[in-house]
């Protein structure tokens, strides 16, 4: 069973929930291996403060878990929901924000070199630019690019 | 190791859609884990 909820609570005391929900299959492309998997983080009081390393690596280690006991590609839409920013980003949009931060704590998180994580950047002028980042072990880069340039398109959630 | 990065500067109309829709479900979802807050942080 891949679908599964993980709550987690930072040193400062906010708390998070992690939600790995499936996509159903019967939209993509049969020729889609392995199973695609929705990451939706989400936080009931948004603090102040920009997140931490400390809380960069918590969400960085579980994602990675995840990826250990699964042979799965993870999907994370990023959602344009106010996040702190820091002074020097406060020009780009919420969903660029959050993107930047999720590559910056998976490179961190991936010094061996073990998993891949895709970002792609959709524009769209009418609702804002849409930020996607997927993510699998290294073995997967072929079927990363399959998804790509096959299914985006055809996601559709249960 | 850097991430590669993909732009998609000119999706089709179906793509758009479906990244809208996907929008909104992740909201729902959102919405929903906010619901459900109480099962996984239960009050001491």
């Amino acid at each position: 069973m891949l679908d599964k909820v993980i709550p987690f609570t930072t040193v400062e005391g906010f708390e998070y929930l992690i939600k790995f929900t499936t996509f159903s299959q019967d939209h993509l492309p049969e020729t889609f291996i392995l199973p695609i998997v929705d990451i939706t983080i989400e936080i009931i009081e948004q603090p102040n403060q920009i997140n931490n390393g400390k809380t960069l690596f918590q969400f960085s280690s579980t994602i990675q878990q995840f990826l250990d006991n699964n042979n799965v590609v993870l999907y994370f839409y990023c959602s344009n929901d106010p996040i702190a920013k820091n002074k020097t980003r406060q020009n780009i949009s919420d969903a660029q924000y959050r993107s930047n931060l999720f590559c910056k704590m998976f490179e961190k998180q991936n010094i061996d070199n073990n998993f891949t994580c895709e970002n792609i950047i959709i524009n769209d002028p009418n609702n804002g630019d849409h930020h996607i980042h997927l993510i699998s072990r290294l073995e997967n880069e072929i079927e990363i690019k399959k998804i790509i340039n096959d299914g985006l398109p055809y996601f559709e959630n249960k | 190791m850097k991430n590669p990065t993909i732009h998609i500067d000119k999706p089709s109309d179906r793509l758009l859609d479906n990244l809208r829709n996907l929008r909104k479900a992740k909201e729902e979802r959102k919405e929903q884990m906010r619901s459900d807050w109480a099962k996984y942080f239960p009050k001491k």
